[in-house]
């Protein structure tokens, strides 16, 4: 285990460094060993609203440990259906306890008329999916009492015929909604590889001051050439760069490491937070040196 | 509050929704979803289809292992799409998704060479349940035959005509009483016993009388008296049920 002298103490509800996923296959190992590379964990709430059994004993464990952050995965602000009122109140019961200072949703849909598709849809690039999602991460921010935070999606097909691109989508949502964004990294490599636009000219345009969070994470690239954001293979080395870019952009921000198949031992996963931890470092040392450099220039 | 119509926006997500969940999906909402596409015939929403579908067939054959094996794979794919076509799921849970979109009662899924498949599978989800349910257990003090019992609410009595929960040996035909239950180490039990045991543990669940009574409510509804043999029988079962956690003790 390397011991990482940059690791910051825990500051509930404002986690710092790089954390991870909190997933059922690598929690034993993780709450027995607690590696000093893992900083803070994320939870996907659906997983522990209303639920009992090892997930609760889990979650407890997990806050007692380390600073916890929510991400969901079914109250995608996209989707036209109205928002679930009773789980909304159970979130924000679990929001509460978790002590969060923001929690993130996709900038997608998943569930249309009562049927839930259990994936992330992509939204058409329009001004009426603009509306859409600005009306429900305004409603959500209301309900929840919280800052909201939207991630970036990964899409194969756009739905019909788009009015913008994908970073002018972003940048309407977050304007009218007036939140905060969790970037994927990984999103943002896998739609320029499926898309063919430069991931740099678009993590460039990302309203720093809006980033609360990053997400990376490992994809799956088909025999044709289509990306699969899978979550289930090592992050690639085009995402370590985009992250380097990325940081240099929006500065210290949280970086969470996704995994979520074909789960590797976790000193495996540990390799992998120690790079991104060394990117991390590298950047911020960067970043510090830069405006002393260019006074003495 | 509902979402403020946007007519063009939610026909786009109509027919998305369709090509996921239609039986088979039509060339016409195939070809408005593509429009801004190089890829011909909705090749990337028919992919879309298939992320679903595979994801929610893998969590039926991850949740009823032994049901999987015994249909084979492909059946259990077959009842999925066929329950997506006509009931896909309304639950926001994960978990809860097993038990939307596979139901032992579906004649689909009689299946003449395995009789045993029903209850085999009304087995695995009420194992699968017992894993995640919620529970607010019911304050309980030191059990005591003279106070009503209390009894996890984890808890799942089933009437089983074949074997299944003798894994490893060949299914048998009779009246074989189970009771699922999550232990407090979060460890799904399945506990079999004969009919008087389970005449008493279902009188114990009403829990509406002391537990003592229920014994006695139990072998009158059998017509039988207690004997020293039921006894000794009961005290074991109890002081397994205490240990694990499928009783918790008594009303205060």
């Amino acid at each position: 285990m390397t011991e990482s002298p940059s690791r910051p103490q825990r500051s509930p509800g404002r986690p710092k460094g790089v954390g991870l996923g909190l997933r059922h296959e690598l929690a034993k190992e993780l709450f027995e060993t607690r590696p000093r590379e893992v900083a803070w964990v994320e939870i996907h709430p659906e997983n522990y609203v209303g639920r009992g059994g090892t997930f609760a004993a889990m979650l407890e464990e997990a806050r007692d440990r380390y600073d916890v952050v929510t991400h969901g995965l079914t109250q995608c602000v996209g989707s036209p259906d109205p928002l679930d009122l009773a789980y909304v109140a159970r979130l924000k019961t679990l929001l509460r306890d978790n002590r969060a200072t923001w929690h993130s949703e996709h900038l997608a849909w998943c569930n249309l008329g009562g049927r839930f598709s259990h994936d992330l849809l992509p939204m058409p690039f329009t001004r009426a999916s603009v509306r859409r999602a600005a009306e429900t991460i305004r409603e959500l921010r209301d309900r929840l009492e919280i800052e909201i935070a939207i991630e970036n999606a990964s899409y194969y097909g756009h739905p019909g015929e788009p009015e913008m691109s994908e970073i002018e989508f972003l940048e309407e949502v977050l304007d009218a909604a007036d939140c905060k964004i969790l970037l994927d990294v990984n999103n943002v490599w896998v739609n320029a590889q499926n898309h063919r636009f430069d991931p740099a000219a678009f993590l460039s345009r990302v309203p720093a001051e809006r980033v609360v969070q990053l997400h990376v994470a490992g994809h799956f690239i088909r025999p044709d050439g289509l990306i699969i954001d899978t979550h289930a293979e090592p992050v690639c080395d085009g995402v370590y760069d985009m992250l380097d870019h990325t940081l240099h952009h929006v500065g210290d921000v949280p970086i969470l490491l996704e995994r979520d198949g074909n789960y590797p031992a976790l000193a495996v996963v540990l390799d992998e937070l120690r790079r991104l931890e060394a990117v991390r470092a590298r950047v911020l040392e960067q970043r510090r040196l830069t405006p002393a450099l260019e006074v003495r220039a | 509050m509902s979402r403020t119509p946007e007519p063009e926006l939610d026909r786009t997500l109509a027919a998305f929704d369709r090509v996921l969940f239609e039986a088979s999906p039509s060339e016409a909402d195939l070809a408005s979803l593509d429009r801004a596409s190089e890829h011909a015939q909705g090749e990337r929403f028919l992919l879309y289809r298939d992320l679903v579908r595979s994801r929610l067939k893998d969590l039926v054959a991850t949740a009823l292992p032994r049901t999987t094996a015994l249909l084979g794979r492909a059946a259990i794919d077959r009842e999925v799409d066929a329950r997506l076509s006509s009931a896909p799921p309304t639950t926001r849970f994960f978990r809860e998704v097993v038990e939307q979109l596979f139901d032992p009662r579906e004649p689909r899924l009689s299946h003449p060479e395995h009789p045993e498949l029903g209850d085999l599978a009304r087995l695995e989800l009420a194992q699968w349940r017992a894993i995640w349910l919620e529970v607010a257990e019911p304050a309980a003090v030191d059990f005591d035959f003279a106070k009503r019992p209390v009894l996890t609410a984890t808890m799942t009595r089933l009437e089983l005509a074949f074997s299944v929960h003798l894994a490893d040996r060949p299914v048998s035909q009779g009246n074989f009483h189970i009771a699922v239950y999550r232990r407090r180490d979060h460890v799904v039990e399945t506990r079999w016993m004969n009919e008087e045991l389970a005449a008493i543990l279902d009188a114990w669940r009403e829990g509406s009388e002391p537990a003592i009574e229920g014994v006695r409510t139990a072998m009158s509804r059998l017509g039988r008296a207690p004997t020293p043999e039921l006894v000794e029988s009961m005290s074991g079962m109890l002081a397994e049920l205490l240990e694990r956690g499928g009783v918790l003790g008594s009303r205060p």
